[in-house]
């Protein structure tokens, strides 16, 4: 088909379509939905005494808002990557936060090394890795739906963020639901966990966003 | 002939409209961002064939159409369809990478077989030059039946309606030249 045949025919089959929210609203939105669901799961897991007796001092709290800002701000950017020509600061901002939080509990883990406190023993860590793994299905593809509706534009690294902001609030929610007994196993089990499922999900970015699937998509509707 | 360039504020207004299914500004916008497309391809791939700066275009305007939703209109709109560009242009390089990574340049290499009649390279050039001598020497009208028949690919029917010679005449002139060019590769091939 020639060019000006192309024209001719998109133009004549264009309709009506509704402009894509900014990617922050839309990645607000995924978020209040998952924390009340991760919330909810957490209210199932443990009774609200218990939650609370988890929340070991300052730096189990900071630890706590650091994975919140990862999990906003990996979402955020992960919409933001499927809209041409939107800025990429936010892909920094979430690495920095990234960073922040893995910090944050490697520190945690070096106290207790220093302080001859390390506790490996890694009992019932195999429920918080299926919780990260299994109970992040829903809000993960509630993400990979609103995800395919933008640009695939860099598919492996926009599916790798969204895996790390379904992942992190899971491990949180893991974090509340069930005490642990050192910050270096939860940097094990749960950051190893975190990496896999990163590291699976970027390398499906090209089956789950691609033009192909986007552009089929849109000659059906 | 390319649209006359138009502004960015032009452009998003006519994408304005095109979301809301305006197809007459939809028409005008892709008109006008075609030829911007194709500098930037061309600027980009200076020694791409014509016909794939073509196809790298088409894609552009199909991907711009599946993704419109993408498009905010409080943003400008230039920087929006270049991140496409790019990306598009990005990704047929990277398909041609692995395209040709599976595929091995045969030409140049030399093959002997033990039977002389199956040797070919050199061959090769000598029975293009003798064919298109004999071509050059046949009578003016089994050659334009040779070309437009087997060259061009065209229908008898369309090869008569063009010249003015029955289908007839075309069939026995395009037989006739085969037959020549035939007698010429044979001659060929003996002197080789």
């Amino acid at each position: 088909m020639n060019t000006e045949r192309l024209i001719d025919t998109l133009a004549d089959t264009v309709a009506p379509t509704r402009p894509l929210a900014d990617p922050w609203i839309r990645s607000t939105a995924w978020l209040v939905g998952t924390l009340v669901y991760f919330g909810a799961l957490v209210l199932m897991m443990a009774p609200v005494s218990e939650i609370a007796a988890n929340a070991r001092g300052g730096l189990f709290v900071f630890q706590q808002l650091a994975a919140g800002a990862t999990a906003a701000t990996a979402a955020g950017a992960a919409f933001a990557l499927t809209v041409p020509g939107y800025p990429r600061g936010l892909l920094r901002l979430a690495a920095i936060t990234a960073f922040v939080w893995v910090g944050s509990l490697s520190l945690g883990a070096m106290h207790e090394w220093t302080r001859h406190d390390m506790n490996l023993a890694a009992s019932g860590e195999l429920a918080c890795v299926a919780l990260i793994g299994v109970a992040g299905a829903i809000p993960g593809l509630t993400m990979a739906r609103m995800l395919r509706r933008g640009a695939p534009l860099a598919p492996g690294l926009t599916t790798g963020l969204a895996a790390l902001a379904i992942t992190v609030p899971a491990s949180l929610a893991a974090c509340m639901a069930r005490p642990h007994p050192s910050d270096a196993v939860t940097l094990a089990w749960h950051g190893t966990a975190i990496v896999i499922l990163v590291a699976l999900a970027a390398s499906a970015g090209h089956a789950v966003l691609s033009w192909k699937i986007r552009t089929a998509r849109s000659a059906e509707h | 002939m390319d649209a006359p360039a138009l502004s960015d504020d032009r452009l998003q207004e006519l994408m304005r409209a095109a979301q809301q299914g305006d197809a007459v500004a939809y028409r005008e916008l892709l008109r006008s961002i075609t030829p911007r497309i194709r500098r930037t391809l061309l600027r980009r791939r200076a020694s791409a064939r014509p016909e794939d700066i073509e196809d790298l275009i088409q894609d552009v305007l199909l991907s711009v159409h599946a993704v419109r939703a993408t498009y905010d209109p409080r943003r400008p709109f230039m920087p929006w369809l270049l991140a496409i560009t790019r990306n598009r242009l990005a990704d047929a390089a990277r398909r041609y990478r692995r395209t040709t990574a599976h595929e091995v340049l045969m030409e140049g290499a030399d093959v002997t077989f033990a039977d002389p009649k199956a040797n070919s390279g050199q061959e090769t050039s000598d029975d293009l030059v003798a064919l298109a001598d004999t071509l050059r020497m046949l009578p003016a009208r089994q050659r334009q039946a040779f070309q437009l028949l087997k060259i061009e690919g065209l229908s008898l029917r369309e090869a008569s309606a063009m010249t003015g010679t029955t289908i007839g005449a075309l069939k026995v002139a395009t037989h006739r030249a085969i037959a020549a060019l035939r007698k010429a590769l044979t001659r060929n091939a003996t002197r080789t």
